[in-house]
């Protein structure tokens, strides 16, 4: 190790370093309002697990491939991927630094892209396989 | 980044034991942290047993005994001792403050002081403030006006205006809320912790400033302030009452204001 000042900036020239991206707000607010909208849908999806418990697969199956319970599944699932990855970016953040934080975050937005893909695939293929016979509300 | 165990060499060891004067009658134990950059060993806790008849109220006044009395080597910066200057800010049981405005008997048992937490220690209870004032320049905290103030008179500003500067102006830079925070210790070398956020702050809010936007443009980067999770150390430890996380919190709702 080198046993002589290697950093002889200023304090100012460290203090300010290179900048920042200008993204920061972007990233906060979008954590925030994540966070406000996956409320109620949350609510929705409780109170719905709540009611089809015991019920068979089928009728499952049928009230996931109704529209109206589609879309805030869909909703949910992609928000909440989105809603984790910012969340994680931030620990990420936090607890490691230079190519160890590069490596975490492109882990970490790999991860939620998979689960809300499979997330996504998965209500597409509910949707095809829907019972057409079926067609009440 | 995160260093959840110290290194070797800061790893704090048992000092020396300065026992109590014969005769003391109402002794306390006062456990202070020791490293001296002349010397090549590990930081101590030597351990101070005073005579609280002979001490004043305060821990400034238990270490202004410790030097004056029992150990001048003992090394803290101090000045005002009415909470003004900010010098002696440190350690003490476990929370930042001011030593000079900390009563002993505000606490039990061993008096725990250490220096500000997560900083370079020039020595003893002296931490390296260097970093944190550079911070607070970095921001410019002065007022920035292009426009030229009346002939013969000083800028003006309403009551209401002035009044959004109370709880701000107060900050006298002690730096105790910068060093509580776990943000600024992660990642203090780009955030620039609350102390000077709530600088930032107080000359955004400055209705004479003629800068808000360029204040509040030099914010807006994932580090400089958004790396504060809100965790409010600062406004817990703060010895003059303030709230810098309501401050930062105001900048934040002004940066999405801008939209």
């Amino acid at each position: 190790m080198a046993n002589h000042i290697t950093d002889m900036r200023t304090p100012l020239a460290r203090a300010k370093g290179r900048g920042g991206l200008s993204d920061g707000v972007e990233h906060w607010e979008a954590e925030r309002i994540g966070a406000v909208l996956l409320g109620p849908l949350s609510l929705w999806a409780v109170v719905q697990i709540l009611r089809l418990a015991g019920h068979d697969r089928q009728t499952i199956l049928a009230w996931a491939a109704k529209p109206h319970n589609a879309a805030p599944l869909a909703g949910m699932i992609l928000l909440a991927a989105r809603h984790m990855q910012l969340g994680l970016e931030v620990v990420a953040t936090d607890y490691s630094r230079g190519w160890r934080r590069t490596a975490i975050k492109l882990g970490i937005r790999f991860a939620c892209l998979l689960i809300a893909a499979y997330g996504g695939a998965s209500i597409v293929k509910i949707l095809q396989n829907r019972p057409q016979a079926d067609s009440r509300g | 980044m995160v260093e959840l165990r110290l290194p070797a060499n800061s790893t704090v060891r048992e000092g020396k034991r300065y026992p109590a004067p014969q005769g003391a009658t109402r002794t306390r134990e006062f456990r202070v942290y020791r490293w001296s950059p002349d010397e090549e060993e590990n930081p101590t806790v030597d351990t101070y047993e005073l005579d609280l008849e002979k001490v004043g109220p305060m821990v400034l006044d238990a270490l202004l005994y410790i030097k004056n009395h029992v150990d001048e080597t003992l090394t803290f910066r101090r000045s005002c001792r009415e909470g003004i200057c900010g010098s002696c800010a440190m350690n003490i049981d476990g929370e930042n403050t001011l030593a000079c405005l900390k009563p002993i008997a505000s606490m039990q048992g061993a008096v725990k002081i250490y220096p500000l937490p997560h900083m370079p220690v020039v020595k003893d209870l002296v931490p390296n403030l260097n970093g944190a004032y550079a911070q607070i320049n970095a921001i410019q905290p002065w007022l920035k006006a292009d426009t030229a103030p009346p002939p013969d008179e000083e800028r003006r500003q309403s009551i209401e205006e002035r009044e959004k500067l109370d709880g701000m102006w107060e900050c006298i830079l002690c730096f105790c809320c910068t060093t509580s925070c776990p943000s600024y210790w992660w990642n203090g070398d780009k955030y620039l912790g609350p102390a000077t956020l709530l600088a930032a702050n107080r000359w955004i809010m400055d209705s004479r400033d003629d800068h808000s936007a360029e204040r509040l443009a030099a914010l807006q980067d994932p580090m400089s302030m958004y790396a504060c999770r809100t965790i409010m150390n600062c406004t817990q430890t703060c010895p003059k009452g303030l709230n810098p996380a309501k401050a930062i919190g105001n900048i934040k709702k002004l940066q999405v204001d801008r939209e």
